[in-house]
């Protein structure tokens, strides 16, 4: 802990983690991998692309998970359950209840429109343009979208109380007091399977209903941001493992991507695959920790105010990336300047709208719980993860 | 009584408070039975056939189970204990005892019954699975709350065990035959493996009298309620 009673590192790690969310969702657009997949799928696209935004990929949701589960544990030594399960309600369900329905319908409006006045249709703007003349609409389809994350944010908090109300007291200081060796070597395995049942690289888990790989696999992550908080220390006492766990974190990613995009990997294949993904995801996410805590753990004003906003323009970001890209389907500039336009357009309009709507309304309250611009936070916990 | 009347606490302060207690008493079970849910919806959410029977069946023995567990625990267990005695002694009328009861059991099984009704109609409206299971969803779960009320009303009103018990095993047995008839009702049967959403006037009268039959539990029990001038 800071003197200020801020962790630092955290809160400036869930910014990056978070705006790098909208970089990763543009890039999908020019990816070779998911142009049979995502709606503003782009004729010009790069395997480079591929190779970069699979890497953030292993390892920017869990970290935000690692993030999310030492706030939460944050949270419980200082306000106590009830105090974290009302803190989640306000700032975690009430905001994916309210931004749900409005994220949905914008896309769904967005996509509709773009079927039908795009010329470079992407394959799923084509198959959307085909069903809406045969069908008259698009059929629902029971998803969460990105808002994914808040969900199981829901789902992990219910489980702290779960875990506090069944008494399970020895485990958290079971996990607590891992040594180093057993988190970076064989707890990774725990990962496999949960892995192995979804496709490579993994999906978002956008579905309605909770996913039991995403409960593992998250939950994963979610228990070792209490384990960290429980346990200072152990940031420490891995330090020296670090260069050994970038390198390795690298060459499993090096390996992974030989075989990314194989179409019907065999089972042999796939699990190889699944280990792949969930040892270089938690290196790197360690990595990520180590470098955090060394090179971002101060106060800063320009990453105080990215961090207010990062939950707002994640919320928003993905609607206002989706009218650009749209928009840019029918244009023939490079798809490196599409991408670069993309992104800053996205994040300069995003942040713009919460400077103008959020930051100093009854929405910052809402996402932030810090109410007016100017009023200063007592607690990292106070943000959404 | 007269103290009770005059207490700084409201009414409803004090049924807030009557409840908060059945939830603390009662957490770490219902602990059990929130993991045990989400347990079962993830493992709906598989959407492979073997995990989603699983996943079913477990959530429906959890929601009979809940339902049986919050009446046993918090009416019958209390009264083998003898906690009436002490609960006189404090300042808390026959009413709010009865409506902190009331609304702490039905919160107690509103609250998963919600999350797994809500999560079935959005299983049947968002897959592939044929729309017109609506009607059956609704009739179903309609009728499991029925029977709940019912037994609750009947737990709260009744000092007999026996009957309690009785209750209990007649609304279970009903369910089975229930849901063989409304298969049979053509108007509701014939519609099952479509995607059309029929609200057929059987349909409709067998909601309606479902959710009269809990309205006259309710307000009979709270008649009975009423009229008592002490707690014995």
């Amino acid at each position: 802990m800071q003197n200020d009673d801020r962790v630092h590192y955290m809160d400036n790690l869930r910014a990056l983690a978070m705006l790098a969310g909208v970089v990763f969702h543009a890039a999908l657009a020019y990816s070779p991998l998911m142009h049979d997949y995502w709606p503003t799928a782009d004729s010009g696209n790069s395997e480079v692309v591929d190779v970069v935004a699979w890497f953030g990929h292993l390892f920017r949701m869990p970290l935000f998970f690692v993030i999310a589960g030492f706030s939460a544990a944050l949270l419980v030594r200082r306000r106590g359950i009830g105090g974290m399960l009302r803190n989640r309600l306000a700032r975690v369900l009430l905001p994916f209840l309210i931004f749900l329905p409005l994220v949905l319908g914008a896309l769904n409006g967005l996509t509709v429109e773009a079927a039908s006045s795009t010329r470079n249709l992407s394959p799923v703007l084509a198959w959307v343009r085909q069903t809406t003349i045969e069908q008259g609409a698009l059929p629902w389809m029971p998803s969460v979208a990105h808002l994914w994350f808040l969900q199981y944010l829901m789902y992990f908090s219910v489980l702290v109380w779960v875990v506090s109300a069944l008494e399970l007291k020895r485990l958290p200081s079971f996990l607590a007091n891992l040594p180093p060796w057993v988190l970076a070597g064989p707890a990774p395995l725990l990962l496999v399977p949960a892995l192995a049942s979804v496709g490579a690289p993994w999906p978002a888990p956008e579905f309605f209903l909770p996913q039991l790989w995403a409960l593992l696999f998250f939950g994963f992550y979610f228990a070792l941001g209490c384990m960290l908080f429980e346990r200072e220390s152990l940031l420490e006492q891995l330090m020296p493992l670090t260069p050994l766990l970038l390198v390795s974190g690298l060459a499993a990613y090096g390996v992974f991507l030989g075989f990314m995009g194989t179409r019907q990997p065999g089972q042999p294949l796939h699990w190889l695959q699944a280990a792949l993904q969930a040892y270089a995801g938690l290196w790197l996410t360690l990595c990520c920790l180590q470098a955090g805590k060394k090179w971002l753990n101060g106060r800063s004003s320009v990453m105080r105010y990215l961090a207010d906003a990062s939950y707002w323009v994640y919320l928003v970001h993905l609607p206002i990336l989706f009218a650009i890209q749209y928009r840019m389907l029918d244009f023939d500039d490079a798809w490196q300047m599409k991408f670069a336009v993309s992104v800053l357009a996205t994040s300069l309009l995003s942040l713009a709208s919460y400077q103008l709507l959020v930051r100093n309304s009854f929405l910052g309250k809402l996402l932030g719980g810090r109410g007016y611009a100017g009023r200063r936070p007592h607690s990292a916990s106070r943000n959404t993860a | 009584m007269s103290d009770a009347i005059n207490h700084p606490l409201t009414s409803i302060g004090m049924i807030k408070l009557l409840v908060i207690k059945d939830f603390q008493i009662y957490q770490k079970q219902l602990a059990a039975f929130v993991a045990g849910m989400i347990l079962a919806l993830s493992l709906i959410g598989t959407g492979k056939p073997w995990p989603f029977a699983v996943g079913s069946l477990l959530l429906l023995v959890l929601l009979v189970t809940i339902g049986s567990f919050s009446i046993q625990t918090s009416l019958i267990t209390e009264r083998k204990e003898q906690t009436v005695p002490f609960i006189m002694s404090l300042p808390v009328t026959p009413m709010e005892f009865y409506w902190g009861k009331l609304l702490g059991t039905l919160a107690i099984y509103l609250v998963p019954f919600t999350l797994v009704a809500g999560g079935s109609i959005a299983l049947v409206l968002g897959t592939p699975l044929p729309d017109g299971l609506l009607v059956f969803f609704l009739l179903v779960y309609c009728f499991l709350l029925m029977c709940f009320c019912v037994h609750l009303c009947v737990a709260i009103a009744v000092a007999s065990e026996a009957w309690i018990m009785f209750t209990m095993m007649a609304l279970m047995t009903l369910l089975g035959p229930y849901i063989y008839g409304i298969v049979r009702v053509a108007a509701i049967g014939r519609n099952l493996n479509t995607n059309n959403i029929v609200w057929s006037g059987t349909a409709f009268g067998l909601l309606a009298a479902q959710l009269a039959v809990i309205a006259i539990a309710i307000g009979v029990s709270s008649w009975l309620h009423s009229r008592k001038t002490s707690f014995l």
